[in-house]
């Protein structure tokens, strides 16, 4: 094609128009697309129970919070380097990093039954600015390597309380 | 008056340059409710150096703004997920582009820059093995759609105002 098609292209967009009758074909697959991942990874899942959320470090699992029993458990490494504070309906669970000073604070809302992380000492604090999360999802925080997600059915045992 | 390969050259690298710049300053930016939303504005840029310069220069300009702005930004490890969603949305942009004649540069720039956040959503989990973020494509989908339409009509205004001389 070499020079030929590069002026065409340029002289085709100049003498367009913004809006073409094609274009609702383009929009209309988009659409479709759209709708389509809305209801794999949207509608589906909200008919999932939620079960709780956990909190992973590099992989590993660090705190767990049931919702059924209201229950969290803290992996036995990290019992010194987790704070767990209760306010009303809400759990604010602070996780701090065993080899740096780096931490998070992941809030759950016992009634809503969602999940997120408020505050952080991470160098862009991207974490805090993603949205709550509830039965799919999950909120990372890559300079923590740190991830806040729900539990899936099967996923741990829940506690047994009392 | 065809273009010097020279004056093609110098286009090219500053187009580079400010597709780079853009998408630093967008990495220092919090995303938007949603992990990896941006606006997108370097895109601006490769759909600019396409349409004046050709698919060579675009996929160009792509590459650098990729590897520079992870480099800079200090995110190298998005050049996985980031590069292939580049190569193949622009691929998909160029074909669209060349191949119609009734298509306009907005609806190309809407389908693209969709395709390109929806593939680097879905590199990012199969990389990282981690399925949970599949919940965010079609949020950030929609987001990719809106952020295309707006700078599919910039682009388009832009080019209109380029003056004759350049092809």
């Amino acid at each position: 094609m070499g020079d030929f098609g590069k002026k065409q292209l340029l002289v085709k967009v100049k003498n367009s128009k913004p809006f073409f009758i094609c274009d609702l074909l383009v929009y209309t697959i988009t659409a479709i697309i759209i709708a389509v991942l809305l209801v794999f990874f949207v509608f589906i899942p909200q008919k999932i129970k939620n079960l709780g959320f956990y909190v992973a470090i590099n992989g590993d699992t660090v705190v767990k919070y049931f919702s059924s029993s209201n229950l969290i458990e803290i992996d036995d490494d990290y019992i010194a380097f987790v704070e767990v504070v209760e306010d009303g309906d809400k759990i604010r669970i602070k996780i701090n990093q065993i080899q740096t000073d780096g931490y998070n604070i992941v809030e759950i809302d016992t009634v809503n039954k969602t999940a997120k992380i408020t505050d952080s000492n991470c160098p862009n604090k991207d974490c805090t600015s993603i949205n709550f999360i509830k039965n799919s999802g999950a909120i990372p925080c890559p300079p923590h390597k740190l991830k806040v997600a729900p539990i899936g059915e099967g996923q741990f045992n829940p506690p047994i309380s009392g | 008056m065809k273009m010097k390969l020279s004056v093609k050259i110098a286009i090219c690298a500053m187009l580079s340059a400010c597709a780079t710049i853009a998408f630093i300053i967008e990495s220092l930016f919090p995303p938007i409710f949603l992990p990896g939303a941006r606006m997108g504005i370097s895109n601006f840029f490769i759909l600019l150096c396409l349409i004046v310069l050709g698919a060579k220069y675009s996929f160009a300009v792509l590459i650098v703004k990729v590897l520079l702005g992870s480099l800079f930004s200090g995110n190298v490890s998005s050049l996985m997920y980031s590069l292939p969603a580049g190569l193949i949305s622009l691929s998909a942009q160029t074909l669209l582009l060349y191949l119609t004649k009734n298509v306009s540069l907005v609806a190309v720039s809407v389908f693209g820059a969709t395709a390109n956040i929806t593939i680097q959503n879905i590199t990012f989990c199969i990389i990282t093995k981690t399925t949970e973020y599949l919940s965010f494509l079609p949020y950030l989908s929609l987001v990719g759609a809106i952020s295309g339409l707006i700078i599919g009509y910039a682009t388009f205004l832009v080019a209109k105002k380029i003056p004759a001389r350049t092809e």
